[in-house]
């Protein structure tokens, strides 16, 4: 039994062992402790908690930081630096290894081209040159490519060759034998480290007829448990298929069906026959979040092939949808999704229809999404509006786009005449509106001609506006009001004030929205005489310290 | 003058002016939220930062103190990687504060300056950090993070293998 003294004694070695903690182990002991300790956020907490832990980590802290400090520091790598971090230690490799692998870039759909944002261009070019690097890694276009892959993979023991987990299979033959040679070796690559890709992207040539491209698709997925991305194109032209060979093909989908990926969250498709892409998007409608369907509309041949009772898979996570539309049918097939079946947050639609798409079924049919949609990109074909003679578009006085939620609108239709932008009345969510038109010669406020004078910048107007009269007084806004061509004022100001929208009713009719930017086609000659029109483009902020108005922000000349 | 207490994860606490802490994008908004919510508009904020030891916690004050009479820099940043966009020029004064550190300090530095959002110093340290990789080889790499090559078996073997088809593709 420990007398009183003893007890003191140990009580007081308690204490300076609790204010030491080196003293209980030799330093040895704690690098032993702390080396089963696999959780890196662990061992910073332990390098973080005391002077005394930190003294033991005091080496180890290019090691530990290097993963939260690599992000920062990429962009001044080029690719033979990176290649260096990866075989300088083990954690910097995996460090590189995890964001080459989960970049964004390899979850983004195809985003048209956005005229306004020219304001981070050496950004977006680091980014495009990055994804180009990560998609060109491992790029293959024939045969010959491949098995030189794999020739140098003999001696590899290790599990993942793909340093971005990315494979790209362009079969671009024209040559039937060296297509199908391609695709055999395609197929060995996939069967020997397909669980290691994550990202995947084929382009499939017309050489193979829609049974054949079926098989080596479903061959090469069931090797790719593992994919989070998939990137599918195929050239057969599906428009001559015959009845029998959708039939055909339908009934091999049956009996032999697409693999489920489990981790799969993007999915960019482009002429796929629709029974294949019914099947992919079936088997994974509960994990995909991203869709991008490009030529032709994924459901157009089950309507042409009698079969429109077919309802379109519920994608219960869908959260992003960029489509082109080719037709009318192209827009009924989206019209048939409802939001809690499509639970979409942003939709960027191409209109590439030769039949006219009226602004009214693609507002309404876009209205279906209202429940959850954020984010709404229209583009509007140039050619095909010049082919329709129609060069005006939204002067309806009761067209009206029913988003309660949208917070960003961008509508690309250059060369297109905006009349009014009453529409916009219900988006009480607005908060960020990209318009890219032509200069609509309409309006006052400009001058007779309607052409905008390009202003030499400065602040647009600073305090209290005045009101013009008609003005309803609520976002809600009455269907009522004048049309906006031909010089008439809808309830928004926006013909004729292009060049000072500073000046507009809009701020205090939309309550959140913080940013405008426009983008005029003049339809003066270029200065650089590069054969395109001169744009311009005027940027508004609203000012945050006073309610109803706005400064002008940049100004530029194209 | 207008006093601020921030505290580091390790306890100790620098009593610094609210004008000089307000140069951090984080700390400006921990005073404002602090001053919302207090009824006393005499009474001094005491921030802690969780994440940030207080030898770090030293470094990026002085280097505040240092640079307190500098313009603000642009609110525009990289939406990337938190980095400023504008070149900021480098002065003697700079080097000779990251001269002597240890480059695990200066990663340390590197997150507490973008947890802090001092863009200034973010973006001095990031270069450093990035001068000591850009064009060295590997060896030279280790020596100046003074690191180990930890690879095991023929794991290092393995990296090269896949780094070669990068390197000749």
């Amino acid at each position: 039994m420990a007398t009183k003294d003893e007890d003191h004694e140990v009580e007081h070695e308690d204490k300076s062992i609790e204010k030491y903690p080196l003293h209980r182990f030799p330093v040895e002991v704690w690098d032993l402790i702390f080396s089963h300790l696999n959780n890196r956020q662990d061992l910073i907490t332990c390098h973080n908690t005391s002077r005394a832990w930190e003294s033991i980590f005091k080496d180890k802290r290019a090691v530990l930081f290097f993963p939260e400090v690599f992000p920062f520091i990429v962009r001044a790598l080029d690719r033979s630096d990176i290649l260096a971090c990866r075989r300088t230690h083990p954690v910097w490799k995996q460090a590189v290894d995890i964001y080459l692998q989960n970049r964004p870039s390899h979850f983004k759909l195809d985003t048209f081209y956005d005229p306004c944002n020219d304001e981070g261009e050496d950004k977006d070019e680091y980014l495009r040159r990055e994804s180009f690097w990560l998609k060109y890694m491992y790029w293959f276009e024939s045969s010959q490519e491949i098995q030189h892959f794999l020739l140098r993979m003999t001696d590899y023991a290790g599990k993942n060759p793909f340093i971005s987990r990315s494979l790209t299979c362009l079969d671009n033959k024209m040559d039937p034998a060296e297509s199908s040679d391609m695709w055999r070796s395609a197929k060995a690559l996939v069967a020997s480290f397909g669980t290691e890709i994550w990202h995947c992207d084929f382009v499939f040539s017309c050489n193979h007829n829609p049974i054949h491209f079926y098989k080596i698709l479903r061959h090469c997925l069931n090797f790719m448990p593992n994919l989070r991305t998939f990137e599918v194109c195929y050239y057969g032209d599906h428009h001559l298929f015959n009845y029998l060979e959708i039939i055909s093909l339908e009934e091999l989908v049956r009996l032999e069906p697409l693999p489920r990926l489990k981790s799969l969250v993007k999915l960019k498709v482009a002429s796929l026959p629709s029974p294949v892409l019914i099947e992919a998007l079936s088997r994974n409608s509960l994990n995909i979040e991203k869709l991008q369907l490009n030529k032709p509309c994924p459901f157009r041949n089950t309507y042409e092939f009698g079969q429109p009772n077919r309802d379109p898979p519920r994608l219960t996570k869908l959260e992003e949808l960029c489509m082109a539309l080719y037709s009318r049918e192209d827009l009924q097939m989206l019209g048939m999704t409802t939001s809690s079946c499509w639970p979409l947050t942003t939709l960027s639609l191409e209109d590439l229809s030769d039949d006219r798409i009226s602004l009214h079924s693609l507002f309404y049919t876009v209205g279906r999404f209202g429940e959850t949609l954020k984010t709404f990109i229209y583009k509007v074909s140039t050619s095909n509006f010049k082919k329709r003679g129609a060069t005006i578009i939204g002067n309806d006085p009761n067209l009206r786009l029913h988003l309660p939620h949208l917070e960003i609108l961008k509508i690309y239709a250059e060369h297109v005449r905006l009349g009014s932008i009453d529409f916009t009345l219900p988006l009480v969510k607005l908060k960020e509106l990209v318009l890219v038109v032509e200069d609509g010669g309409v309006g006052g406020g400009v001058g007779c001609s309607g052409r905008i004078s390009p202003w030499k910048g400065g602040k647009g107007r600073k305090a209290g506006k005045v009101f013009g009269g008609g003005f309803p007084g609520g976002s809600g806004g009455a269907a009522g009001g004048c049309g906006a061509s031909g010089g008439s004022e809808g309830i928004i100001r926006f013909s004729g004030y292009l060049n000072k929208m500073y000046d507009s009713n809009i701020w205090e009719i939309l309550h959140n929205l913080h940013t405008i930017c426009i983008k005029v086609n003049t339809g003066l000659r270029p200065r650089n005489n590069n054969g395109h029109n001169e744009l311009v483009k005027y940027s508004y902020v609203r000012d945050m310290y006073k309610d109803y108005c706005c400064g002008l922000k940049q100004l530029r000349i194209y | 003058m207008a006093l601020v207490r921030v505290i580091s994860s390790d306890g100790a606490a620098f009593l610094v002016s609210q004008r000089l802490a307000k140069r951090s994008g984080k700390l400006k908004t921990e005073i404002e939220t602090f001053r919302k919510s207090s009824d006393n508009s005499e009474a001094q904020p005491e921030i802690r930062i969780v994440t940030i030891r207080a030898e770090i916690l030293r470094l990026v004050l002085q280097w505040l103190q240092q640079h307190q009479n500098d313009p603000v820099l642009p609110a525009n940043q990289n939406e990337q990687d938190g980095r400023g966009d504008a070149e900021m020029g480098q002065s003697q004064w700079d080097r000779d504060f990251l001269a002597p550190m240890d480059l695990g300090i200066v990663m340390e530095l590197i997150l507490a300056a973008n947890h802090l959002e001092v863009k200034g110093l973010l973006d001095i340290t990031c270069k450093l950090v990035e001068s000591k990789i850009t064009g060295r080889t590997v060896d030279e790499i280790r020596t100046a993070f003074k690191l180990k090559s930890d690879f095991k078996g023929n794991e290092e073997e393995q990296t090269r293998l896949e780094n070669r088809w990068c390197v000749e593709n």
